[in-house]
């Protein structure tokens, strides 16, 4: 299916409300950014409506969802609870930094596959906390997953598929590591 | 939901200078740690911050350590997630780790600390309760140098503490505590996660023998009190008794008996009543039975005996 | 058969790579080039007069480019009564609705210049329960009920409040009470529960000054229906609106209503051309959109010592909140089968649609089906209990089979409901001993089923084209949208299949109402059946275009060729095959194209007569489901915990299994949030005590159980490949069957969802107290009471 057609601008934020911007360095998705913010305004915010990267979705803006998890500092966090004005030295990886090149990463070619995303509203936030999993954690039991995966809701998938994605996902995490380790 | 009006956000790197920052710019400052609590206050409760002091980049308030003497250091930094798969405290006080593996999502306890959720006093906050049972002290930076309280009179109602303006919580020191001090938490809530407590227990207990004779022992309940509480009534009932269903039934009707739980869109009071009572003797009973290893993770809560 | 080679294989989402990797473009992230930002003010009251709103200060704050109350928007609109709105006029009839909105150049101005607003209420009594609102002597929600503009499916009631009567009359159920061995009357209760799409609502419009052209961008469900509920409401001709879908995050029934949109419209009218967007979020999402239809439902049944159902009376109180909405068809198509997909001489069905002055509900995945299985499939249970029958054994003397006239008077077909009602049985091992023979003290297990008929909306149209270029790419135009349910997938499966080619050569194209050939809406389970069936007569159309050209080409006639992969070749002749766009190039040149079209409905589809209760042809097709449950309950705590769910649907054909499957895993952990969590909980001021993901609890991946599929397939004769619909009834037994599960457990019934811990607890506390005999384990089968 085809997006629709519409030219993404950035609407930036008026100064004339007395903005206090903040300059801060960060790495998102592997690439130094100097960016200019807006100290509190939420992470979520940032990537979504002034850098025009609205694959980290908002659900609830609470907290209680999961919908905008990225990893900052390799860890998952929901940035609807991170402020722009901390992140000066922060390390930001968003769904849009998943893809290894132009490749898939496995964890995203499982979901995939495995009928892991629906209506895909919640999969970037799915993706993200399951990369994290596998990277602490090779081979996760079934209620490994689940107990990682349950800050993340899904209302159109009963979980049961994004599970098996993610088994298979470690599954092809484990079968590169093997390849590459004799390549 | 509203969106949060303009402030600045400072990042000290010291205690010393995260104070003199607060001095500098007087009221309507807010210290801010994992922020999950505050975020949500700026967005849904109108709350209105001047400006806020990180406490992020100040090294010495994170960590978790231990001193020769037995007792652990928690840095008030520490975040929830740290807690959680802490080595040192899932070895010396598992239902501690469980506790704060409660709160939240691991989002959440990526980012959520153990200082700011005690210096919130949330009456439904998870590891009070363990931490109460653990006797635990907390330390605060006031203008008047370093003080230290029992965390039991560290609340004095729903989010509202001893500190003053300007205070900063630093650590939290849980005391030496015997080698065969057994423990428990159970979180009472629909949902295995993603909720607050309807009902949170605590119980920490030392026993003679294999008679499960109770010497000493510590309940703790939350989120049914305007602060998390320790049942001394239900102590009482155990101390120098046999545990058994019987005793532990007994403990958890007292315990049932001396909090004051409210009615809410979450449950009702006489619901919450009787779930301490439940849920007391369960932990009792959850406790001397040990923790054996690796139990799916539904079965962790509850009831194991 | 022929062999099949894309229908019937679990081929990939072809959506699926867009949304992995974050590129899918959803309404909450559209972006126009210099919008502007929306937000509303909301009701806080129930049901008042609005004595005055003093818009001056909010109009003055710099950066504001237009407020907006129901003086600016002399408009209403609604599907069947045009009872709503755009914005309060005069009165507002539940807190959450929108008084005024303001447009400004960002959302942090808007919300300020929103608190700016000065309103002032004059409060009038209210009713939040439906029973409550119908009493006689109510005070009326909406006075000009009857002037209002009505579509002729509008019944009005004996009763105040009454927005729509639903009546259903076959033979006589006073004669066959009398007839009757056993009379059991029980009463229902499912309560208001949000939709909870994890994307919230938004919308976005724009106004164009020269043209008076209206286009807004949302991601609805029903882009042609509410285009033509726009176009009504402003008294423009269809051409002059336009609808784009961007991809939706889910909607499960909420996003078929013009909520947002109404909001939007009515600030881009104010905003010289700039466009407007307007967000809900997460609150204002439970609030101010919809919910699902809070139901009382009353079934009293007649049977004989046999098992044989005689006679059921049903009345159903809908709570419709304030407005309408889709409250009329949702009494309709949920009274009309709430006594059950069973074979029964004598019966009577009353369906009340009341207005309340809470939320508005609407529809629902299920379309009330939920709420009446709650009710009916317990009542079953209990009804073989007191006789002292087995449960499926009661099931099995009384169910819908092939042939039967059902009780609205259509001779049924390709009804599968005993296959799925014996095989979700076998699999749960109904009467067998259970798996936990010996659950620890305090937990008690306890097994349950229950089995339901979904009809879809009859009639209703879908057109479609499907397009090939001179590089045999195909392109399929279908107004069906993508909300996650896989229809892209389905309908390019379609096409692929009738059309041979690779999968990867099909796309579909998003919905633009200027563009697209009409659809009725994506909902009712009715997409794979109506467009599948309208795409594969677009796809024959453009094949015989492709095979006519082929066959002047090949010099032969069209008989003698065949396709697959593209291409198409001359039955046993060595001569090398030639791709669709060679043939295109050829035939037409490099810029050829060739266009098929294809129409469906289903002909002699009538809905039932709200009258009556009568069609011959009431559903172009039925969707039957059966679901079983094994649970443990805590007798403590009353806390339930879900052992295993099994879940056997008849789908016809299933022509993507892994998607069929994936729809009823889904529809299950809708169906058991809503059996144990789920609920709006509303105080007696009207608000909605627990608007947000924290209080309102959706399933975790935690609270799940082991979930079993079985796809049952009894072929629609009608269907593409003999397809029906699925997308509903993963829900619709579930909580009954949850319900006769713990009720199998306890022996005490349960009556009212969700069932809480609290509720639960309670429950047992009190059967402990007085285990009266209605709620014994043990059949009461000589009862005097009950038995005549």
């Amino acid at each position: 299916m085809q997006c629709v057609a519409v030219p993404a601008i950035f609407p930036g934020w008026p100064g004339e409300r007395g903005d206090i911007n903040k300059k801060i360095r960060i790495t998102l998705n592997g690439q130094e950014r100097i960016l200019e913010v807006v100290p509190y305004r939420l992470l979520l915010d940032l990537l979504r409506d002034e850098m025009g990267m609205t694959g980290t979705k908002e659900g609830c803006g609470t907290g209680d969802c999961g919908a905008c998890t990225v990893l900052l500092h390799g860890k998952p966090v929901n940035s609807c609870l991170v402020f722009s004005g901390e992140l000066d030295g922060a390390d930001i990886v968003t769904i849009e930094g998943l893809k290894i090149g132009p490749e898939l990463h496995p964890v995203q070619d499982a979901f995939r596959q495995d009928g892991g995303a629906q209506c895909g509203y919640c999969t970037p936030g799915m993706l993200m906390m399951t990369t994290a999993l596998l990277r602490e954690n090779e081979q996760p039991t079934e209620e490994e997953i689940r107990f990682a995966l349950s800050g993340n809701l899904c209302r159109c998938t009963g979980y049961a598929k994004i599970i098996q994605a993610v088994q298979r996902a470690a599954e092809m995490m484990r079968e590169k590591k093997i390849t590459e380790a004799k390549g | 939901m509203k969106r949060p009006e303009p402030f600045e956000i400072f990042q000290p790197a010291s205690i010393q200078e995260a104070r003199e920052l607060h001095i500098h710019h007087g009221p309507g400052g807010y210290f801010l740690a994992g922020g999950t609590d505050l975020a949500i206050a700026i967005k849904e409760k109108g709350l209105v911050p001047r400006y806020v002091v990180d406490l992020k980049r100040i090294g010495s308030l994170s960590g978790i350590r231990e001193n020769a003497d037995g007792s652990l250091v928690l840095g008030a930094l520490a975040t929830m997630r740290e807690v959680e798969i802490s080595r040192v405290i899932s070895r010396r006080f598992p239902f501690l780790s469980q506790s704060a593996g409660e709160v939240g999502s691991i989002q959440i306890r990526n980012r959520a600390t153990i200082g700011g959720n005690i210096a919130n006093a949330t009456p439904s906050a998870d590891v009070v309760p363990a931490l109460l049972v653990l006797e635990a002290q907390v330390t605060t930076s006031t203008q008047n140098g370093e003080k230290q309280v029992p965390l039991e009179s560290f609340f004095l109602g729903p989010g509202k503490t001893v500190m003053e303006r300007g205070d900063i919580l630093t650590e939290i020191i849980i005391p030496p505590a015997s080698a065969n001090l057994r423990g428990e938490y159970i979180k009472f809530s629909p949902r295995e996660m993603m909720d607050l407590a309807y009902v949170g227990v605590a119980v920490a207990l030392l026993t003679d023998g294999d008679e499960n004779v109770c010497r000493e022992v510590r309940i703790a309940l939350g989120a049914v009190s305007p602060v998390p509480m320790r049942a001394r009534k239900a102590e009482a009932v155990l101390v120098n008794r046999v545990i058994n269903e019987e005793s532990a039934e007994r403990a958890g009707e007292a315990a049932a008996s001396e909090c004051t739980p409210i009615s809410d869109v979450r449950a009702s009071a006489a619901y919450r009543r009787h779930m301490v009572r439940v849920n007391t003797k369960r932990a009792i009973l959850n406790a001397v039975c040990g923790r054996p290893g690796n139990l799916p993770w539904v079965a962790r809560r509850e009831r194991r005996y | 058969m022929e062999k099949l080679s894309f229908v019937g294989k679990s081929i990939t989402r072809v959506d699926a790579e867009e949304k992995v990797t974050g590129s899918a473009i959803y309404g909450y992230d559209l972006v126009l080039p210099d919008m502007l930002y929306g937000k509303v003010l909301f009701s806080t009251r129930p049901h008042a007069i609005i004595k005055r709103i003093d818009t001056e200060k909010a109009r003055r704050l710099p950066g504001v480019h237009a407020v907006v109350t129901g003086k600016d928007a002399p408009w209403t609109h609604g599907e069947t009564i045009k009872d709503m709105p755009f914005l309060a006029q005069g009165k507002v009839r539940f807190v959450g609705e929108p008084v005024a909105a303001v447009a400004a150049v960002d959302e942090d101005t808007a919300q300020a210049a929103v608190a700016l607003i000065e309103v002032e209420y004059e409060d009038c009594p209210a009713y939040f329960s439906p029973e409550e609102a119908c009493n006689p002597g109510a005070v009326l929600i909406h006075e000009d009920y009857d002037s209002y503009r009505k579509s002729d499916i509008i019944v009005p009631g004996p009763l105040p409040n009454i927005l729509e009567h639903f009546k259903l009359r076959t033979g006589n159920v006073e004669a066959g009470f009398r007839e009757s061995d056993l009379v059991l009357e029980q009463r229902y209760v499912v309560p208001a529960i949000g939709h909870a799409a994890l994307e919230p609502h938004s919308a976005h419009a724009q106004v164009d000054p020269e043209s008076g052209k209206v286009t807004v961008w949302v991601a609805n469900d029903a882009p042609f229906r509410v285009l033509h509920e726009t176009a009504e409401a402003l008294g423009l001709p269809k051409e002059k609106i336009r609808f784009i879908n961007p991809y939706q995050g889910g909607g499960f029934g909420s996003k078929g209503a013009m909520k947002v949109e109404t909001i939007a419209i009515a600030l881009a009218y104010q905003t010289n051309g700039r466009p407007v967007r307007v967000k809900f979020n997460r609150a204002e999402t439970f609030v101010s959109t919809i919910t699902r239809h809070e139901a009382i439902v009353y079934i009293k049944s007649g049977v004989k010592r046999d098992g044989t159902l005689v006679a059921r009376q049903v009345r159903i109180y809908w709570g419709a909140g304030a407005y309408a909405e889709k409250s009329p068809t949702v009494c309709i198509k949920g009274s009309h089968p709430s006594p059950g997909p069973y074979r029964i001489p004598h019966v009577q069905v009353d369906g009340y649609a009341v207005y309340t002055n809470k939320p508005l509900a609407g529809a629902f995945r299920g379309y009330g089906v939920p709420q009446t299985a709650w009710a009916c499939e317990q009542h079953m249970d209990e009804l073989a209990q007191r006789l002292g029958m087995d449960a499926l054994d009661f099931r099995l003397k009384n169910v819908f089979v092939d042939g039967d006239l059902s009780y609205w008077g259509e001779r049924l077909q390709s009804v599968g409901l005993k296959e799925t009602l014996l095989k979700a049985t076998e699999a749960i091992g109904w009467g067998k001993k259970t798996g936990q023979s010996n659950p620890p003290k305090g937990i008690r297990i306890g097994k349950g089923f229950a089995c339901i008929a979904k009809p879809t909306r009859t009639p209703t149209t879908s057109t479609a084209a499907v397009k090939i270029d001179s590089r045999g790419d195909v392109m399929i135009l279908a107004g069906t949208v993508e909300i996650g349910q896989g229809c892209t997938t389905i309908l390019s499966q379609i096409a692929a299949e009738e059309l041979q080619v690779p999968i990867d050569k099909v796309r579909m194209h998003s919905l633009d109402t200027d563009l697209i050939p009409f659809d009725a809406s994506t909902t009712s389970s009715r997409s794979t059946y109506h467009m599948g069936n309208a795409v594969k007569r677009a796809a024959v159309k453009a094949r015989d275009q492709i095979t006519e050209m082929a066959a002047s080409l090949f010099d032969t006639s069209k008989e003698n060729l065949e396709l697959s992969n593209g291409k198409v070749r001359v039955k046993d002749r060595r001569e090398p095959a030639l791709s669709f766009g060679e043939v295109i190039c050829q035939k037409l040149g490099s810029d050829g194209v060739v266009a098929g079209d294809g129409a469906y409905t289903f002909e002699m589809g009538k809905d039932v007569d709200p009258q009556t209760g009568h069609s011959e042809h009431a559903s172009a097709f039925y969707m039957y489901a059966t679901q079983a449950a094994e649970v443990a309950v805590d007798e403590e705590t009353g806390r339930v915990r879900l052992i295993r769910m099994v879940a056997a649907h008849d789908v016809g054909k299933a022509i993507n299994p892994l998607n069929c499957v994936a729809q009823i895993e889904g529809g299950l952990a809708m169906g058991i949030g809503a059996a144990l969590h789920e609920e709006l909980v509303i105080d007696d001021h009207g608000r909605v005590k627990n608007p947000s993901f924290l209080d309102y609890h959706l399933v975790t991946s935690l609270d799940l159980p082991k979930m079993e599929t079985i796809i049952v397939e009894c072929p629609d004769p009608n269907g593409p490949y003999g397809a029906k619909g699925l997308g509903e009834p993963g829900l619709a037994p579930t909580p009954a069957a949850i319900g006769n599960a713990v009720a199998n457990a306890l022996g005490t019934r349960i009556y009212e969802l969700p069932l809480s811990p609290e509720r639960v607890y309670w429950a047992i506390q009190t059967s402990k107290k007085n285990p009266s005999p209605s709620v014994s384990a043990e059949p009461v089968v000589s009862n005097p009471t009950s038995f005549r």
